[in-house]
């Protein structure tokens, strides 16, 4: 059967998606799909399948397994082609989140690293460990004092840093991402 | 064998959100081998995250993270950045070439970037702190007060660093990546091969904050495979690998393997003292490891 390849109806201009992610190069060979722990996990999420159908046009058919892939790019590294799956997902990921049809539990956490960032410059902090009792007792007994220890450490309790980012960077920091984060400033 | 071109000097110490959120004594162990063998490095307040983790979990718009990356890069104007996280390695790369190569992201950013007064400037270098360990590995063991002799390893590189950039790796291939087996033979250890060498630590970025059976699922075979090997230590290039190796262990596969950024490992064989390094932060207990060093537990 010979495959034409057609335009996809809503295009997304994203260098991650046009050049890098090598979707028309693709050859359907498979190594990314026998390397990638997300294919090993999930019955759903085929890297290989994913290059297919950016092929064919199918992009709406992604919208629920996007959030599968672990980034960790083994399809890149392997790939004969030089794709990166890994690299398309995100286009898509942005795309995706950009249109209102990412889980709620994303969109939340865009707020809170969107928030670390407005406030801290950082998009993970010492507060956002808070599933530290999944991890069992012992390891919960051994760490739930680590605030104390970063303090001996001289490092702030709250803050990712020993020194906390000065206020005339974060001045520069927080312009930059109301230019550039899509709904422009923060609001809460 | 380095193959990328290491700079000797004058390095910008890029910091990372989940080294210093989880293990702030793995920067502490940076320094003290900076200093310890005279390696001139900025400890720059100023620049922020590189925003990678965000980045992976597919919520930091790719606009934001080369504009913020492109202030960090001006910041670092003229010195050579060094990470100490593969994703800002990874990251910082990947936004220096699209800036580099995609005219209309680089006219967009350089527009923000002249609105908060700053000028693009891509020409710092990018590398990772253990590449610049591993240029110095001569200094490091003229500086070594204890050697590992008898203390056997795996390694555990990130996959932000052997596989993003894959051709960049500066020991071993994309497949067997060796810069951290080099460092720790340098100190005297052996290092274990395992099947599952190469298999990510499952941190997925997303998968850190929303499902953490992800991990759980991957880590069962990785720490399964580790096992085979037995080795006294797990020896870790990445913040994120890190904490997934040593965290998840008591309740995916209670194996009691130590977890050792190889920072804090050089720096214990440089005299640090295991307090002042903050491995009493770790999940899984490091202690019985420091007495087979034969360092003993340090100021608990
Ligand atoms: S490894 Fe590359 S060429 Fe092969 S199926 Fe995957 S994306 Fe296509
Ligand atoms: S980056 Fe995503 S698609 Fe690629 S191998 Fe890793 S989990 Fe699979």
């Amino acid at each position: 059967m010979r495959i034409t390849l057609k335009e996809p109806r809503q295009a997304i201009k994203d260098v991650r998606l046009d050049s890098t992610s090598g979707y028309e190069k693709c050859m359907q060979c498979g190594r990314c799909t026998a390397s990638c722990p997300a294919a090993f996990t999930y019955d759903d999420y085929r890297p290989r399948d994913i290059m297919r159908d950016l092929q064919l046009g199918n992009r709406d058919s992604l919208t629920s397994i996007l959030w599968r892939c672990g980034q960790c790019y083994s399809c890149a590294a392997r790939c004969p082609r030089n794709n990166s799956v890994g690299a398309g997902i995100l286009a898509l990921r942005e795309a995706a989140l950009a249109s209102g049809k990412a889980p709620a539990s994303v969109k939340n956490m865009a707020a809170v690293i969107r928030k670390n960032l407005y406030d801290r410059g950082e998009t993970f902090l010492p507060k956002d460990l808070t599933f530290l009792g999944e991890f069992g007792p012992r390891t919960v007994s051994r760490c739930k004092d680590n605030p104390d220890k970063r303090e001996r450490l001289g490092f702030d309790r709250d803050d990712a840093r020993a020194r906390p980012i000065p206020e005339h960077a974060m001045g520069e920091i927080r312009a930059l991402l109301d230019m550039t984060w899509p709904g422009g400033k923060r609001h809460d | 064998m380095i193959s990328a071109a290491i700079p000797q000097d004058q390095y910008y110490l890029f910091k990372s959100c989940i080294m210093c959120s989880m293990y702030p004594g793995i920067e502490k162990s940076i320094r003290f081998v900076l200093d310890r063998i005279g390696a001139g490095y900025t400890d720059d307040p100023e620049h922020s995250s590189c925003t990678g983790f965000g980045y992976h979990a597919g919520v930091v718009p790719l606009r934001a993270n080369l504009a913020l990356n492109a202030r960090n890069f001006s910041l670092a104007s003229g010195r050579s950045i060094v990470c100490t996280c593969p994703t800002s390695y990874g990251n910082l790369k990947e936004c220096k070439e699209i800036l580099s190569k995609d005219s209309d992201q680089a006219e967009y950013v350089a527009g923000a970037m002249e609105k908060i007064g700053r000028k693009m400037d891509l020409s710092p270098s990018i590398h990772h702190i253990s590449d610049v360990f591993l240029a110095k590995l001569d200094d490091i063991t003229a500086k070594a007060l204890y050697r590992f002799d008898g203390i056997s390893a795996v390694t555990h590189h990130g996959c932000h660093y052997s596989k993003i950039f894959y051709r960049d790796v500066a020991s071993g291939t994309h497949e067997k990546p060796e810069v951290l087996d080099d460092i720790a033979k340098a100190l005297g250890c052996s290092v274990a091969d395992y099947g599952e060498r190469s298999l990510c630590c499952g941190m997925g970025f997303h998968y850190t904050m929303l499902d953490r059976e992800y991990p759980r699922s991957i880590l069962k075979r990785k720490f399964a495979s580790i096992q085979e090997a037995s080795p006294d230590v797990i020896i870790t290039q990445c913040p994120g690998c890190t904490f997934n190796l040593d965290y998840y262990q008591e309740t995916v596969s209670p194996l009691d393997i130590p977890v050792l950024y190889f920072s804090e490992l050089v720096a214990l064989a440089l005299g640090a003292d295991p307090y002042d390094i903050g491995l009493d932060m770790h999940a899984v207990p490091v202690e019985p490891l420091l007495e087979k060093l034969g360092i003993g537990g340090g100021r608990q």
